[in-house]
C-alpha cells in the first residue's frame, strides 16, 4: 500500500480525474434521482397541486391505512412464497442436471434459460390463455370429467399471480442455484462418501452449505423480480390479487399523487432491503469455491 | 424407483417451464380472435397480418433502435468504468462500484418512479432517450460487474511489459487488454440487449407517446389482444432461440482448445481453497 506522500500529488490528481464520469454518473442517475424521490415523497399533493412543504402525512398515510397495509403484507408474502417455491424448484432441478446428467447437461441448463427470450409479458398472458374459464385446464379438465364446472379460483385471484410469478422466477433462480452447485467439486462428495456419510448427511454437511449462498442470491433475484412486479397483477390477478406495485403505479397514473407514490415507494423499498439483509446473512456461505 | 420418481419431476418441471410457451405458439395458430378452446380452426393469418400492422411494426423498430444504444453506450461507458475503477484502491473502487449498482437491485418501480421523478425536474421530456437513460442505469452496471470481475483476473504483468515498453495507456489498453476481455464484453452485449429489449417495468414509467415492444403488447393486453401478437411473439421466440444455439455452438468451438485445461485448472484451484 502507498502512502500519500509517496505518490505525488500529480499522479493522484490524475487518478481521481480518471473517475470522474463515473461519479458524475452516480451523481445524476442514482444520487439525485433517489433524493428527489425522497423529497418528493415528503412533500404533499392539495387537488393536483404539489405542495412544496416537509410533513409525514404521506407515510402515516401509508402506514396506517388499513388497506394499503393488508395489500403490502400480501405483497411480501406473496413474494416470499413464490420466490421460495421457485427457488426450491430451481435448487432441485439444478442439483439434478448437476449429478445425473452429463451429456445433455448444457441442453438441459439451456432449455431452462430459454423463456427468459420470450418476451415476458407475454409469459405472463399466457397463464391467462392457461388458467382462464374456458382457458386450457378447465376446457381439459371438463372434457375429461375430472370436473363439472370451470373452476372459478384459478385466474384473477391470488392464485394465479402466486402461479404466475412463480413461473417467471424459476429461470432466474436456476441459474443462481446452479453456478453453485456446479462448481461444487465431485472430490468433495467422494470423499465424504468415502468417509462413510449417507447422501443425505452429504448433502447437509457439505452440498448445502456451499451452495446457499447461490440460493440465496437466486431467492433474492425472484423475490425482488416478484415484489416490483405490477405487470402480473394487472394481467392475471384481478381485484383480489391488487398487489402493492399496482397501487404504486395508481399513484403515478390515475390518481396523480407522486408524493403518495414516492412515499409507498420508500416503503416497499425499506421492507424489501430489510428482508434482503436478513437473507444475505442467513445465507453466508462457510467456504468458498472459485 | 427411486430414481424414476426422479425422473418424472424432473421432466415434470419442464413442462411447467414450457407449457405456456406452447400455448403461446398454439394460439398463434388458431382461427379466432378469443384464446380460449374451444379450437376453431387452422389458420395463417395472424402470421400474414403481421407486415400490415403499423403500429406493431413501429413499436419493433422503436424497441430495437432503443435496445442498439442502450447496448452501445452500456458496453463502451461500461468497460471504461470497469477499467478506471479497476486501478484504484479497493475501497475506493468497492464504494463506486456499489453506488453504479444499486439502481440494478432495486425493485423495477421504484427505480422507474425515481427515475420520472428526476427527469422530470431536470425538464427532460418523456420519450427515446429518457428510456435509453433510464434502461442504462440498469444495463450498464451488468456490463461494468462482469467486465470489472474479468479485468480482477488478467495477468497484471502483461500490462505492465507493455507500459515497461513504451505504450501509452491507450495503446495498451487496446492491444493488450482489449483482446484478453473481447467475449466477455459480447457476452455482456447480448445479456443486456436481452435485458434492454423486454424491459416494461422501468419504460412505462420513461417512455412518451411512442411505445416500444412491450409496452406495445402492454397497451393491447388491455383490450385482449389478437393472435398477432401470438405470432410475433412465436417468430421472435423461435429466431432468438436459434441464434442462442447458434452462438452457444460457435463459443464452444471457439473456446474448447482452452475449456479443458481451464476448467481443471479452475477445479484443482478449488479443492486447494475449499476450507
Amino acid at each position: 500500500m502507498s502512502t500519500a506522500s509517496e505518490v505525488p500529488f500529480a499522479v493522484r490528481a490524475r487518478q481521481w480525474l480518471v473517475l470522474t464520469p463515473v461519479m458524475l454518473w452516480i451523481a445524476a442517475l442514482v444520487l439525485i434521482p433517489n433524493i428527489l424521490m425522497l423529497v418528493y415523497s415528503l412533500w404533499s399533493t392539495e387537488e393536483g397541486v404539489l405542495r412544496r412543504e416537509f410533513s409525514l402525512t404521506n407515510y402515516v398515510d401509508v402506514l396506517t391505512n388499513d388497506v394499503t397495509l393488508t395489500i403490502l403484507l400480501r405483497t411480501l408474502l406473496t413474494a416470499i412464497g413464490a420466490a421460495l417455491l421457485a427457488t426450491a424448484i430451481a435448487y432441485a432441478m439444478a442439483w439434478f442436471v448437476v449429478k445425473k446428467l452429463t451429456r445433455w447437461r448444457m441442453l438441459a441448463v439451456l432449455l431452462v434459460i430459454v423463456p427468459l427470450w420470450i418476451s415476458y409479458l407475454v409469459r405472463v398472458y399466457s397463464w391467462k390463455i392457461l388458467l382462464g374459464e374456458s382457458g386450457v385446464i378447465n376446457s381439459t379438465f371438463l372434457a375429461v370429467g375430472i370436473i363439472d364446472e370451470p373452476l372459478s379460483f384459478m385466474l384473477y385471484s391470488r392464485f394465479s399471480v402466486f402461479v404466475t410469478l412463480t413461473y417467471v422466477s424459476i429461470p432466474f433462480a436456476f441459474v443462481a442455484a446452479y453456478s453453485a452447485l456446479e462448481r461444487i467439486p465431485k472430490s468433495l462428495l467422494e470423499a465424504s462418501a468415502d468417509s462413510g456419510a449417507t447422501p443425505g448427511r452429504a448433502f447437509r454437511t457439505v452440498v448445502w452449505p456451499l451452495s446457499r449462498q447461490g440460493v440465496g442470491i437466486g431467492f433474492a433475484l425472484a423475490f425482488l423480480l416478484c415484489v416490483g412486479d405490477y405487470l402480473t397483477p394487472a394481467m392475471v390477478g384481478g381485484l383480489q390479487g391488487t398487489m402493492f406495485g399496482s397501487l404504486i403505479v395508481n399513484q403515478f397514473g390515475l390518481a396523480n399523487n407522486w408524493p403518495l407514490g414516492a412515499a409507498m415507494s420508500i416503503v416497499l423499498l425499506a421492507a424489501t432491503g430489510a428482508l434482503l439483509a436478513a437473507v444475505a446473512r442467513a445465507s453466508r456461505s462457510e467456504g468458498i469455491l472459485e | 424407483m427411486r430414481s424414476f420418481v426422479g425422473w418424472v419431476a424432473f421432466l415434470s418441471a419442464y413442462l411447467f417451464l414450457y407449457a405456456p410457451l406452447l400455448t403461446i405458439g398454439v394460439f398463434a395458430l388458431n382461427d379466432s380472435t378469443v384464446q380460449a378452446l374451444p379450437w376453431s380452426g387452422f389458420t395463417l393469418r395472424w402470421f400474414l397480418g403481421i407486415p400490415d400492422n403499423g403500429p406493431l411494426i413501429s413499436s419493433l423498430t422503436f424497441g430495437l433502435t432503443v435496445s442498439v444504444l442502450v447496448v452501445t453506450i452500456s458496453a463502451v461507458v461500461g468497460t471504461f468504468f470497469a477499467v478506471s475503477l479497476n486501478g484504484r484502491g479497493r475501497r475506493t473502487s468497492n464504494v463506486l462500484t456499489a453506488a453504479v449498482v444499486i439502481p440494478a437491485i432495486v425493485p423495477g418501480m421504484v427505480l422507474g418512479l425515481s427515475l420520472a421523478i428526476a427527469f422530470r425536474y431536470m425538464g427532460l421530456a418523456p420519450g427515446m432517450w429518457t428510456i435509453v437513460l433510464g434502461q442504462l442505469t440498469f444495463t450498464l452496471p451488468v456490463v461494468m460487474l462482469v467486465v470489472l470481475t474479468r479485468l480482477r483476473r488478467l495477468d497484471p504483468s502483461l500490462v505492465q511489459a507493455s507500459m515497461d515498453l513504451g505504450a501509452t495507456r491507450w495503446r495498451t489498453f487496446w492491444h493488450v487488454v482489449f483482446p484478453q476481455i473481447r467475449s466477455t464484453v459480447v457476452a455482456a452485449c447480448l445479456l443486456t440487449f436481452t435485458l434492454s429489449f423486454d424491459e416494461v417495468i422501468v419504460t412505462f414509467f420513461l417512455a412518451g407517446t411512442q411505445p416500444t415492444f412491450p409496452l406495445f403488447i402492454w397497451a393491447q393486453t388491455r383490450f385482449g389482444f389478437t393472435p398477432e401478437i401470438n405470432a410475433i411473439v412465436t417468430i421472435i421466440g423461435t429466431l432468438s432461440v436459434v441464434l442462442i444455439v447458434i452462438a452457444t455452438a460457435v463459443i464452444e468451438r471457439q473456446v474448447d482448445p482452452y475449456a479443458q485445461s481451464s476448467t481443471r485448472r479452475r477445479s484443482r484451484r478449488a479443492d486447494t481453497k475449499v476450507h
